[in-house]
């Protein structure tokens, strides 16, 4: 079996910071058995694997709104919980059984913006240290991304800019920028797609 | 998951980061990045883009000096450009045939003054108010669309393609398909299929035209795919056949772009057809 406890640190530190290898069934289902037999290092690979993927769904689905870090907390405390009491059965569906805790609080909290989930006791110290690596992992997104902007043209930038952050489609970005609306929407998927071979290409370096 | 290279989150991401893509597909991106390493660093990369975009200055509107005309040209003001230069023309022409003769003497002299023919023809009569039964081929809009070179950097345009574009900008449909056509599959595909496509539904025949259309259309992100699917629904409508072109409306509205107002509103004056369609037939059914 595969002992948690037992792991080299730095397999859980590369885990960590990357927070994103495929697991395979088999891994799932040592990992939910870990969790299920009290190995708190087991809870802190599964949050530093989870983490960023939840994190990803919560700021789409609420397009970036305040409260999604609260409802981050919230599903992965949930999911936890739930895999402390052995509660997924089919260990392989792992992935999806987290994601559908997501859909869960995020439908319950649109319904209600009143209604909070239930207050769940937290593993103790469990999320700080992950959330450590986390923001470490997004800092070095970030300074990758920064580089991979700062080589676009700057009406790429532009472009992008109005797309990300205020939600603009093609058209309305040409008539700001006074451009064709089909430069606008082909200079953008070009850029965009500039944007994440850079980024990939120095990640794998 | 082994096996994918991020695809899925290249061609979905951004649209799912913005919110405009459909649920289902939505549903289906995150269920694949949930497992799949290489999607999830594109999302990642996506989200980090998003949050460094958001805190950068706001965008500055890049002066355009040289150019005297502004895009986009707003339709109306096009309109007025043509409108001016026909009274121009027209002026001119009567200016050289020497004083205007009377009509009376020009056409009928024995007959006693009639009012002048209005210079403007008639406005087709809108589909809700014809007297004959209407048609679902009357609110097909068969113009040729505009063709509007792009200035990317990096791309060149085939010389074959610039001499058919050349064509189809002077209405020479036959002319542009023929060369268009002549243009091998990987030399500008999407962009001669769909300008093919055009001409051959102006000209009227619309298998040839559904079948390069739809190349397009099929196409991911192909840059006139919205554009593409909208024409099919044009083409649909003029075979009179409103299940399809119901759907390519849809899909039209679907990718949430410049035309989804258009077809929004070209299904509801569908709907509204196929309705007036329906009451007829049922007192006409009555009236047996």
């Amino acid at each position: 079996m595969w002992g948690f406890k037992q792991l080299p640190l730095g397999i859980i530190e590369s885990r960590d910071n990357e927070g994103m290898e495929a697991e395979t069934v088999e891994e799932s289902e040592r990992l939910v058995r870990a969790i299920a037999s009290g190995d708190r290092e087991a809870e802190r690979l599964f949050v530093s694997l989870y983490l960023p993927k939840v994190k990803l769904v919560l700021k789409a689905r609420t397009r970036g709104a305040e409260y999604a870090a609260d409802l981050l907390q919230d599903v992965m405390m949930e999911a936890l919980c739930a895999l402390r009491g052995g509660q997924l059965r089919e260990a392989a569906k792992l992935p999806a059984f987290v994601l559908g805790i997501a859909r869960n609080l995020l439908n319950n909290h649109f319904r209600s913006m009143a209604r909070q989930p239930a207050p769940l006791e937290a593993p103790d110290e469990l999320l700080d240290p992950v959330d450590a690596a986390e923001a470490l992992a997004e800092r070095q997104e970030h300074a990758l991304v920064q580089r991979a902007i700062a080589g676009l043209e700057a009406i790429d930038q532009s472009i992008l800019q109005l797309t990300f952050s205020e939600g603009m489609k093609p058209g309305a970005i040409a008539e700001r920028l006074r451009l064709n609306p089909e430069v606008v929407r082909q200079r953008k998927l070009r850029a965009t797609k500039k944007l994440i071979d850079f980024v990939s290409r120095l990640s794998q370096k | 998951m082994k096996h994918c290279d991020g695809t899925p989150a290249k061609r979905n991401g951004l649209q799912y980061m913005e919110g405009t893509l459909p649920t289902v597909e939505a549903d289906r991106l995150e269920e694949h990045y949930f497992s799949c390493p290489a999607c999830l660093r594109v999302m990642r990369t996506l989200d980090a883009a998003a949050e460094e975009f958001a805190q950068m200055p706001a965008v500055a509107i890049p002066e355009r000096r040289w150019s005297l005309i502004r895009w986009p040209v707003p339709a109306w003001s096009m309109a007025a450009v043509a409108a001016l230069l026909v009274m121009g023309v027209l002026t001119y022409k009567r200016f050289q045939a020497g004083p205007p003769q009377p009509a009376v003497a020009r056409n009928q002299a024995a007959q006693p003054v009639q009012a002048p023919a209005p210079t403007l023809p008639a406005a087709a009569p809108e589909p809700s108010q014809a007297s004959s039964p209407v048609r679902l081929a009357q609110l097909a809009d068969l113009a040729l669309p505009p063709y509007m070179t792009p200035a990317l950097r990096g791309e060149r345009q085939d010389a074959r393609f610039a001499a058919g574009m050349k064509k189809y900008a002077e209405g020479n449909c036959k002319g542009a398909i023929q060369a268009l056509t002549q243009l091998p599959a990987e030399d500008a595909a999407h962009a001669a299929a769909f300008y093919a496509g055009a001409c051959q539904m102006h000209l009227g025949d619309y298998a040839a035209a559904q079948a390069l259309l739809r190349t397009v259309a099929d196409a991911q992100n192909a840059p006139r795919q919205e554009a593409a699917l909208y024409l099919l629904a044009q083409v649909s409508l003029a075979e009179d056949d409103a299940v399809a072109a119901d759907g390519y409306l849809n899909r039209t509205i679907k990718l949430e772009g410049d035309l989804e107002a258009r077809a929004q509103a070209e299904l509801e004056r569908i709907d509204a057809l196929e309705k007036k369609k329906a009451a007829t037939a049922h007192k006409l059914s009555h009236l047996n």
